[in-house]
């Protein structure tokens, strides 16, 4: 270990802003609230950036860690405890300043903060929570604060952490528990879904404190029991189904007005560990469906301790592996189908086709599998319909169905109302009628769909479509009696 | 029938009360709407073969007929694409604005999804336009922070209409310990010791943007800094949008001509907020993901034109 006797306070935000920067996470989103006229900061449901990083993130909170001193030896992770790099630790103090001095320039969106585990869990988790209550009832700030939940605190902290933070995180790591052993000795299932459960069930008591009820409804666990079901699908979920009732768990003083407002989100890494894409998606659906998360992120694995047991997936240049990164980009694409247009992940993915097609994106590979669907006209399709066009996002579908109201639409009026017709051509009629004539095949569509630096000259197995031979072509002829 | 009719080209000022003044006037004109065309005075550019130029002056009463019609029969919602239609810098503002209300009063429909016509996707072409760039701006807008006692001296700066409107109550009195106000890292004891010392500073930023959006920004920053005193200072347009805690905030034009000073405080620089730059340079460095380096991303996402007054894209020494 490196000792260093006194960190200015340059140093530490170098240490420990390096040291957060694998958390994916910075949305400052899903929560609107305004300015109280007298104290700084508010926050705005559609979040927003205020920096944009070389890799192209958004850099819209402080990202830091209180301490990267850790007890912990993830093999992922750089601030294992085995590591021989720079430690340190900021106070309270340190935390809430630079948080209000940067936001009163507009530098950032609020605070992320997360923590090494050190010395125990608990008392990690008890510093974080004495920078988040400085900042709010000593500077009064209100905006966005994200902290992340240390698997293995105690409930009444996190309680208390959930009444003075916006969004609270604790990182799924790895999609099955076997991985999670293999990678994380020290951490479990066992630790991540209770606490979990434990905030969405707190999420919902507080929103049942506003129902439109004569009285306060009082919280029932036993409402959410058909959750277990998923925790017995996830292998050693362990009691992760516990529900708890927030009655023993009173809402701190001078707190603010809602529990975990911004919601919960989680992060797995992918490519560490030899998951496939359905098993990942499944776990994706079940943290949505079950565990009422706002957003599962994914991150591509970087062997940063170099670890031999585990693979190396950047590229000579030390660039992330393109495959890898396109990988990544499927996943996000397939979780916002999940999340915005009403796919599951049966309709995406099989366990006989566990992996995503790399030649189209999971929609449009969706239409060409369902091709007995379209072409949908523009006119009359519901909503639902609209959105499982390829192209057609939920802005579009939304304009769509405004629009129709007042006139009947064609290609033209579709491109003057801002709908892209690159894919969405293939797949939709107006007034009956195609803009092109179009063969509805499968390996037809899919020839006009991919980018032509995609197409492969090749095929692998991953092709569902026909491969092109020369008879097709007309270069060779039939062998006679063949 | 009217065949032949000499063009009308009503040249309005370019102000929403300007072009409302000359849609009035082409109405009571009963000349035909087919025959009339609203432009922003001083925007003309190259002058039209057999029409005619008329000046309209803006006039009060008559913008003011049309503002109310608009809101009581297209809705408050129109009357915000309307309002930043006016505020953008398209030289078809006018037209537009012109041609959606013609359209909007003479049918009685939702008229803004009627997206079917020019006039109104090109409404909402713009609309996005203005709004997307206000977004920009709420997020890339760099304030620095000056202490109170720079504006000693100063005593106004003044409204549109050129008559001084008074600089706010705190920004002039509040040299109070201005000389030694406490430095950001200080302990405070209290949180009442913070907002002494927030209180004692003012916020200054500087924004280049395309349409004249610093009263689109004005409420927005009002919310989100209700105890900080703030100016916004549009260079392109020599606006500023001024705010003082307590007292509100309003829009201050010809900045630079009639309050000189007030430019050369926004352009000066301190310790202080040098030394904020700094840090937030090394934590900007630090987070990005050398691994993942994507300048193309960065540059679709940050374009090159906001990065003026970033601390993180200025030059490293």
């Amino acid at each position: 270990m490196v000792v260093q006797e006194r960190l200015t306070l340059e140093d530490k935000l170098n240490i420990l802003s390096a040291a957060a920067k694998f958390d994916v996470s910075c949305t400052t989103s899903g929560v609107d609230r305004g300015g109280d006229g007298r104290s700084l900061g508010n926050t705005v449901a559609a979040g927003i950036c205020h920096a944009f990083a070389a890799d192209g993130r958004c850099v819209s909170l402080l990202k830091v860690l209180m301490t990267n001193e850790c007890i912990f030896e993830c093999k992922y992770c750089i601030n294992k405890a085995s590591n021989d790099i720079p430690r340190a630790t900021f106070t309270p103090e340190e935390v809430a300043k630079l948080t209000m001095e940067f936001y009163r320039r507009n530098f950032i969106e609020g605070l992320f903060l997360s923590s090494g585990i050190y010395p125990t869990p608990q008392e990690s988790m008890e510093r974080m929570l004495a920078a988040v209550k400085l900042l709010r009832l000593k500077y009064g700030f209100r905006g966005y604060i994200h902290v992340k939940t240390i698997p293995g605190a105690e409930e009444a902290t996190i309680n208390e952490m959930g009444w003075f933070a916006d969004r609270m995180s604790i990182n799924l790591e790895l999609p099955t528990g076997e991985s999670l052993k293999a990678l994380a000795p020290n951490k479990s299932r066992k630790t991540i879904l209770p606490p979990m459960r434990f905030i969405q069930n707190g999420r919902k008591a507080d929103e049942n404190r506003y129902a439109l009820t004569a009285e306060p409804v009082e919280f029932n666990p036993s409402a959410y029991e058909s959750s277990r079901r998923f925790d017995k699908k996830l292998p050693e979920a362990g009691n992760g189904g516990t529900a708890v009732s927030l009655k023993s768990y009173p809402k701190p003083r001078a707190a603010m007005k809602h529990f975990v407002p911004a919601g919960q989100s989680t992060q797995m890494i992918i490519g560490a560990t030899p998951e496939n894409d359905y098993q990942i998606m499944s776990v994706t659906e079940g943290l949505y469906r079950r565990f009422g998360l706002k957003r599962v992120f994914y991150s591509s694995f970087i062997n940063v301790n170099h670890d031999p047991e585990l693979p190396d997936t950047a590229d000579r240049n030390g660039h992330l592996s393109r495959t890898l990164l396109d990988r990544e980009h499927r996943l996000y694409q397939a979780d916002w189908l999940l999340r915005f247009y009403k796919f599951s992940v049966e309709d995406l993915l099989t366990p006989e086709k566990p992996d995503f097609n790399m030649l189209v994106d999971p929609k449009c590979d969706y239409a060409l599998r369902h091709l007995e669907l379209f072409p949908v006209e523009i006119n009359r399709a519901s909503y639902d319909m609209l959105l499982k066009v390829p192209g057609i996002g939920v802005k579009s579908a939304l304009r769509i169905v405004q629009a129709r109201r007042t006139c009947t639409l064609d290609f033209n009026d579709l491109k003057k109302i801002g709908v892209v017709l690159k894919r969405a051509v293939y797949f939709i009629t107006c007034r009956n009628r195609m803009l092109y004539p179009v063969k509805m095949t499968e390996d037809n569509l899919l020839n006009y769909l991919i980018d032509e630096d995609k197409k492969p000259v090749i095929g692998g197995e991953r092709l569902t479509y026909k491969q092109l031979n020369f008879f097709d072509l007309g270069m060779l002829k039939m062998p006679a009696g063949y | 029938m009217g065949e032949g009719k000499t063009k009308h080209i009503l040249l309005a000022e370019n102000s929403l009360e300007g072009i409302l003044s000359a849609v009035s006037y082409a109405y009571k004109s009963r000349y035909g709407h087919e025959f009339n065309k609203i432009m922003i005075a001083g925007e003309e550019g190259t002058m039209e073969f057999f029409s005619e130029y008329i000046d309209v002056p803006s006039d009060p009463d008559a913008a003011g007929e049309v503002y109310r019609a608009i809101r009581s029969k297209l809705g408050l919602k129109f009357l915000e694409y309307i309002e930043y239609c006016a505020l953008s810098c398209f030289d078809d503002r006018a037209e537009v604005i012109y041609r959606a209300l013609i359209l909007g009063f003479a049918n009685n429909i939702d008229i803004l999804n009627y997206r079917k016509a020019d006039c109104i996707s090109r409404l909402h072409d713009i609309y996005k336009n203005v709004q997307g760039e206000v977004h920009h701006w709420t997020e890339f807008l760099r304030f620095k922070i000056h202490d109170i006692s720079e504006l000693a001296g100063m005593n106004a700066v003044s409204d549109g209409d050129g008559s001084m409107a008074e600089v706010p109550g705190e920004m002039q009195t509040g040299i109070v310990g201005g000389g030694n106000a406490p430095a950001v890292f200080d302990e405070y004891s209290s949180a009442e010791q913070y907002r002494q010392y927030a209180a004692n500073q003012f916020l200054t930023a500087v924004t280049e943007p395309r349409h004249r959006i610093v009263s689109l920004l004005l409420p927005f920053f009002e919310d989100r800094y209700p105890s900080e005193n703030f100016l916004i200072y549009d260079k392109v347009h020599d606006e500023a949008a001024v705010f003082s805690t307590g007292k509100g905030g309003y829009v201050a034009q010809r900045v630079s001509e009639l309050q000189p000073e007030i430019v050369r405080i926004i352009e000066s620089d301190n310790s202080e907020n040098a030394r904020m730059s700094d840090l937030w340079r090394i934590f900007y460095d630090t987070t990005f993901i050398k691994e993942r380096e994507n300048r193309a991303l960065q540059r679709s996402l940050l374009p090159l034109r906001f990065r003026g007054d970033m601390a993180e894209h200025k030059p490293r020494e």
